[in-house]
């Protein structure tokens, strides 16, 4: 029998509402792994080509209790759901200031109930004002990959503040799919390219010289920006690297563990060996351990030799370690329910089903205040042409939609109410003789439909 | 062939090339030894064609190639805007022609130093320092002194072009227009924009309404532009639901500059702008002495886009022909003599 409950801070559930967000980027559905000491979250893409991993250490949360079947040292207990309705149990509504259910603390349980098919997690929120809400989701034990990567071995180090990859990450073109990362002469490059260009008459090329003359003139012009980025190497916590080694990862893995490593304010590691070879990108932040590891592509340029591999025999066995990526990972059965801590409580007041965040607030039309006519504030955007497709702009006042609605709902009840009436009476044809049937009609409304009233006779 | 230099007036150049964009995806640059010349011709609507004074924009200015120092551009709006965009924080911006595997390339290097980048090691550090001793000053030279030469981050930035032969440009002449009837600065564009893209949502909305009814058109709204030489400016819709219109009055209409012109003073006593200014009066009351033309509200808006360089508007209306912009911007460091100029020909639908 397993049991696994956990408490978290709302600071907790925030930090884990935003490596699920990362998370997300890489998949839609998240795999959990919860061993004595630890709880991971884990996500690998479709092409597996990136695996991400945020492991939460016991520290992490204000109570964790995980007993194993049979009580083994070393089980674990493994699950995979969608991404999304973990996001929104995780998801903190403390930030908005009318909201007066401030949530309190997160208590996690995981059950799995041997009569019902399904396995399911469930999350209290525990608000004030004695408000609890419950999220009762459902999971299906999976078997997880995992990545291994043995950090030791890796010949190329560096580490940098998250915050300033961050800014400038905001150089490279959104469309670029390639990051090239290497070191020349005491400074780090990150060049971002596109491998392949779209051409409509001849597919998907590859961006080189001797295919360029297929494309048309304009797909030329089309192909998205080259960036550069020049850092020196004084702004890196740590570099050790060789020097023309290229390695390549895709430009989106490379964003989001950029952007959620920048969010928890904290400096990015990256350990590689070689191209072609896995690249792990890792960082933590108290108790919250974040690993990534993306296959790589690139080559060496150097002029000299490579250095031969030191302990030739050692390394490798740990390479084809490393190359084969999804090793040891069994299925576990479920075991029975642990019995939910105050499950009876849910019943008084929280027991509603997970629902989607409310976007609307966030979605809202931003010119909301515009002044009438003249932009007030020297918005370089104010000189953009405005898009008039949108049909939000519509002449009239804003109340007159409602009336409307309003007037026509009346008119339909009426007309209902008239038709009702008018079967009523059709009924009622039969029990009285023909004259007093015409009496009725007599008293219809002057709504009723016209298409009613040959029924009547 | 080469080209090469710096640039001074990164904002500038960044709002110049933003409002391109707007007309259309690619610019026919044409770098000369005297000036900078971007050209935008859409498949349809507003043409523009603009010079930049080299020193406005570049210093440090190198041009070489075989015809005669000229090179011929076809330059992504869309991209060069961008990359001018992530220098608008630099030190210091270069920009030079140069090949990457095989492909010509406008290459923009940037050189930016970032403010949030202290080593944190060291912040710490400095920290530390700060708070053991009083004497905080100490500390904070060593640390700072030493990453601010170390902060520097050099951006390049690769947008792909296309060498344009002479021969491919020859055929491309500015747009010749007949003697305008009316000059006139325009006011501020920023107001202008507001209410003539007002204008033009109103007339698609009510035609969108009409439309349900009759069948959908396929004209895009018109605004009607008229102005005379008593400065008045007004802008109009007119369709079947409703006329509106909008009226300036205590513009500047511009004088001629006799020596510009054919015949010179006596030629300028026939100008068809001395015969308007003879109809009219300084309200607009008068039905007299207007000339208009008939734009797109939606290509009328992307033209309105320039109001982002600033700087003088002189509006030329043809009668029922042609609307022509001249738009002087503001480079900042311009003594009048020498300006750069953006040329916007927008011709007159017939109503």
């Amino acid at each position: 029998m397993v049991t696994l409950k956990f408490t978290l801070t709302p600071e907790a559930s925030a930090s884990i509402h935003g490596a699920l967000l990362c998370l997300a980027r890489f998949s839609d559905t998240v795999s959990l792994e919860a061993k004595d000491d630890s709880l991971t979250f884990s996500a690998l893409n479709l092409s597996k080509s990136a695996h991400a991993a945020v492991a939460l250490d016991t520290p992490f949360f204000s109570a964790y209790e995980f007993e194993a079947e049979g009580g083994h040292l070393d089980s674990r207990f493994t699950c995979c759901m969608s991404n999304k309705a973990l996001l929104s149990v995780f998801k903190s509504r403390n930030n908005d200031a009318k909201s007066s259910n401030i949530t309190e603390r997160c208590e996690v349980s995981f059950q799995e109930d041997d009569d019902e098919a399904k396995c399911r997690m469930i999350a209290r929120n525990i608000c004030s004002n004695g408000v609890i809400k419950t999220f009762r989701l459902t999971y299906e034990s999976a078997e997880i990959m995992q990545a291994l990567f043995d950090r030791d071995l890796a010949e190329n180090k560096w580490a940098i503040r998250a915050g300033f990859l961050k800014e400038n990450l905001a150089y490279f073109s959104q469309k670029v799919e390639q990051l090239d990362i290497f070191y020349e002469e005491g400074k780090m490059t990150f060049l971002s390219f596109t491998a392949k260009v779209v051409s409509a008459k001849n597919g998907v090329l590859p961006v080189n010289n001797h295919r360029i003359s297929l494309l048309t003139n304009a797909e030329i012009l089309k192909m998205p920006l080259k960036t550069t980025v020049i850092l020196n190497g004084g702004d890196f916590e740590k570099l050790s690297v060789q020097e023309q080694l290229h390695i390549v990862v895709s430009v989106k893995d490379f964003r989001a563990v950029v952007l959620h490593a920048e969010s928890i304010d904290t400096v990015l590691h990256a350990y590689y060996t070689s191209p072609g070879r896995p690249l792990q990108f890792a960082y933590n932040k108290g108790s919250m351990n974040c690993q990534f590891t993306l296959t790589t592509a690139g080559e060496y340029r150097g002029t000299t030799i490579q250095p031969a591999p030191v302990g030739a025999a050692t390394r490798h066995r740990s390479e084809s370690e490393r190359a084969s990526k999804p090793p040891p990972s069994r299925a576990k059965v479920m075991p029975p329910p642990p019995a939910p801590s105050g499950r009876r409580n849910t019943k008084t007041l929280g027991k509603r089903r997970p629902s989607a965040p409310d976007r609307s607030a966030e979605t809202s039309r931003d010119n909301q205040d515009e002044p009438l006519f003249v932009p007030m504030e020297n918005d370089d955007r104010n000189w953009d042409p405005p898009s008039y497709d949108n049909a939000e702009e519509s002449l009239g006042w804003d109340a007159s939609e409602e009336t409307e609605s309003l007037f026509s709902r009346q008119i339909r009840e009426q007309e209902a109410r008239a038709a009702a009436a008018a079967t009523k009476r059709k009924e009622e044809v039969p029990e009285t003789g023909p004259d007093e049937s015409q009496e009725a009609s007599i008293s219809l409304s002057p709504t009723q439909r016209l298409s009613d009233i040959p029924r009547l006779w | 062939m080469r080209f090469k230099a710096n640039i001074q007036n990164i904002i500038t150049f960044t709002r110049f090339t933003a409002s391109l964009s707007s007309l259309g995806p690619f610019a026919w640059v044409r770098l000369d030894e005297n000036d900078i010349r971007f050209t935008v011709i859409p498949e349809q609507g507003t043409q523009v064609w603009s010079v930049l004074q080299i020193d406005s924009v570049f210093e440090s200015y190198l041009i070489e190639s075989a015809a005669d120092n000229v090179i011929n551009l076809e330059v992504p709006l869309q991209g060069l805007h961008r990359a001018l965009k992530s220098a608008v924080n630099a030190t210091a911006a270069s920009i030079r022609l140069t090949k990457r595997d095989g492909l010509p390339m406008l290459c923009l290097t940037i050189n930016t130093t970032s403010v949030g980048n202290i080593a944190m090691q060291t912040a710490d550090d400095s920290f530390a320092a700060m708070m053991d001793t009083e004497d905080g000053e100490r500390g904070m030279n060593i640390d700072f002194t030493n990453n601010a030469r170390e902060r520097e981050t050099i951006i390049t930035q690769d947008i792909p072009i296309r060498v344009l032969s002479s021969n491919s440009v020859d055929g491309l002449h500015e747009p010749r227009t007949r003697e305008p009837d009316v000059n006139i600065e325009l006011p501020s564009l920023m107001q202008l924009k507001a209410i003539s893209d007002r204008f033009t949502r109103l007339a698609l909305v009510s035609k969108a309404s009409a439309s349900s009814v009759s069948g959908a058109t396929s004209v895009g709204p018109r605004l009607e532009l008229s102005a005379n030489m008593h400065g008045c400016l007004r802008i109009r819709i007119d369709t079947d639901a409703m006329n509106i219109n909008s009226t300036w009055t205590g513009l500047t209409n511009p004088r001629l500059d006799p020596s510009a012109i054919e015949g010179g003073e006596a030629a300028l006593q026939n100008h068809p702008t001395e015969i308007m200014r003879q109809q009219g009066d300084a309200k607009g009351d008068s039905e007299e002495g207007w000339a208009k033309v008939f734009i797109d509200g939606r290509d009328w808006s992307k033209v309105m886009s320039v109001g982002r360089v600033g700087g003088r508007v002189i509006a030329c209306f043809c009668n029922d022909h042609a609307l022509i912009l001249y738009v002087y911007m503001n480079t900042g460091n311009d003594d009048g003599s020498d300006r750069s100029v953006l040329t916007y020909y927008i011709s007159s639908y017939s109503n």
